[in-house]
């Protein structure tokens, strides 16, 4: 190699922009093949790390499902299986990954067995580590483990994550509120600070869907800071049928807000509210398309033939998507 | 002599845990992954009942127990599924199956289940 060097500096005979050249290029040959090592060492520990993960897991579903539904399974067993196969991190990650899945498949005993078997293999500490990580992936994930599992966490730390600066922590926090709540699910909008997605909407919608409690009034929120959250609950108002708060969801079909004002109107027309049409005929002629576009649909539902005509003039308009709309309601009182 | 069980299902954990309670009980288990496999066993092999998923790869459910019931009519079929929605599990009653559980389930259920539907062939 030094031989080598010394030709090229010294003996080549060749430009020294040339030297500089064939110096440059060797080193970025270096360099390529360092990339490809690395490239080649990640996809070996990859695979090692696959291979482990996999014959953890195999084990691991022998001892559950020994541990469920054999008869003769020792409880001894237990301890014996933490202290050699849920040692490492990886052990106990995937371990809790596992119950975690069947958790999600079994109800009943078995359901119950297996969260007492998390806390027997002494899982509840990671998730506690897990939760009070700097990164937002393992926030996120302990948070889902401690809502599935059932544990309580301590108010501020939930409330802290409940307003995280990522959302699928924020995601996670809510569902744990939703499931460690016995009587009050909904609490936690409350304490929220941060927009709520439409997907934590569908989430929270499909909590409640399984909800054998009372379903809480929703009119609590309707003056929260957040506009996604009174949005949220104008939905559930209606979709819940609390024709108690319809007054107060009258107010917002006055609102600034497009969204809010959106949803005030289909909540009216989902709830068959007649006096609401004459409050959005007034202001018809300021209001954008989308706004127009469910006021015609809630006088085609709840409305009449008259209070249609009275928008007539929208027929002489440009906008086709009112046009059309106006139609559809007119072939339906028509009809 | 044992009773012989097909399971259709592609999660791997529930088809472990289910194999391994069936056997428990004293039946016969064999497993298909996925419905084309199903297909392939159903045809070498009769079976004393069937438990299956409706959301299967390459072949549904759905097609897995017309095919059951149209070559086998007398096979008790269990499905085993996540779908609560009320027109899914009368369209697989109309079918013919003969139970249908929801998930999550409880596996001893499951097992009474099984032992029902197996005295009633």
């Amino acid at each position: 190699m030094e031989k080598f060097y010394d030709y090229i500096y010294y003996n080549s005979g060749l430009e020294w922009i040339v030297n500089v050249n064939i110096l440059i290029s060797l080193l970025f040959l270096l360099l390529i093949l360092l990339l490809i090592l690395f490239i080649l060492y990640l996809r070996v520990y990859k695979n090692l790390r696959n291979i482990k993960k996999a014959e953890h897991v195999e084990k691991l579903t022998d001892f559950i499902n020994g541990y469920l539904f054999d008869t003769e399974f020792e409880e001894a067993s237990i301890e014996e299986f933490r202290a050699h196969h849920v040692r490492s991190k990886l052990q106990k990650k995937v371990t809790t990954k596992e119950i975690l899945i069947y958790s999600q498949n079994f109800k009943g005993e078995a359901n119950a067995s297996i969260k007492k078997l998390f806390f027997r293999l002494e899982l509840d500490g990671l998730a506690f580590k897990e939760i009070a990580s700097r990164k937002w992936y393992l926030r996120a994930r302990g948070m889902h483990t401690v809502s599935n599992m059932g544990i309580k966490i301590q108010e501020s730390t939930a409330v802290r994550l409940l307003n995280d600066k990522r959302v699928e922590v924020r995601l996670q926090s809510l569902l744990y509120f939703i499931k460690l709540s016995q009587k009050y699910p909904l609490n936690f909008l409350y304490r929220l600070e941060e927009p709520l997605t439409i997907w934590q909407q569908i989430h929270i919608e499909d909590a409640l869907k399984g909800y054998k409690e009372e379903i809480p009034d929703f009119s609590k929120w309707l003056n929260h800071k957040q506009p996604t959250v009174i949005g949220f609950c104008i939905k559930q108002i209606s979709a819940f049928d609390q024709y108690e708060n319809v007054e107060k969801v009258i107010p917002f079909l006055e609102h600034p807000e497009e969204m809010l004002k959106k949803e005030a109107v289909r909540c009216m027309r989902k709830m068959g509210n007649h006096e609401s049409v004459d409050i959005v005929l007034t202001n018809f002629a300021s209001e954008n398309n989308t706004i127009k576009k469910e006021i015609l649909k809630l006088i085609k539902e709840v409305g009449s033939y008259n209070q249609l005509q009275t928008l007539s003039y929208e027929l002489n308009g440009d906008n086709e998507e009112i046009k059309i709309e106006y139609l559809k309601a007119e072939e339906y009182f028509l009809k | 002599m044992k009773k012989k069980i097909l399971v259709v299902e592609d999660n791997p954990m529930v088809v472990k845990s289910l194999e391994f309670k069936l056997n428990k009980d004293g039946y016969d288990v064999v497993v298909a992954v996925d419905g084309r496999v199903a297909l392939d066993t159903l045809k070498n092999n009769d079976f004393d009942l069937v438990i299956t998923d409706l959301m299967l790869p390459f072949v549904t459910g759905s097609q897995l127990i017309e095919h059951i019931k149209k070559e086998t009519p007398n096979t008790p079929i269990i499905v085993l599924s996540t779908a609560t929605q009320e027109d899914i599990i009368m369209d697989a009653f109309t079918m013919g199956v003969d139970d249908f559980i929801t998930k999550p389930f409880s596996p001893n259920e499951l097992s009474l289940r099984v032992k029902r539907s197996l005295s009633k062939t």
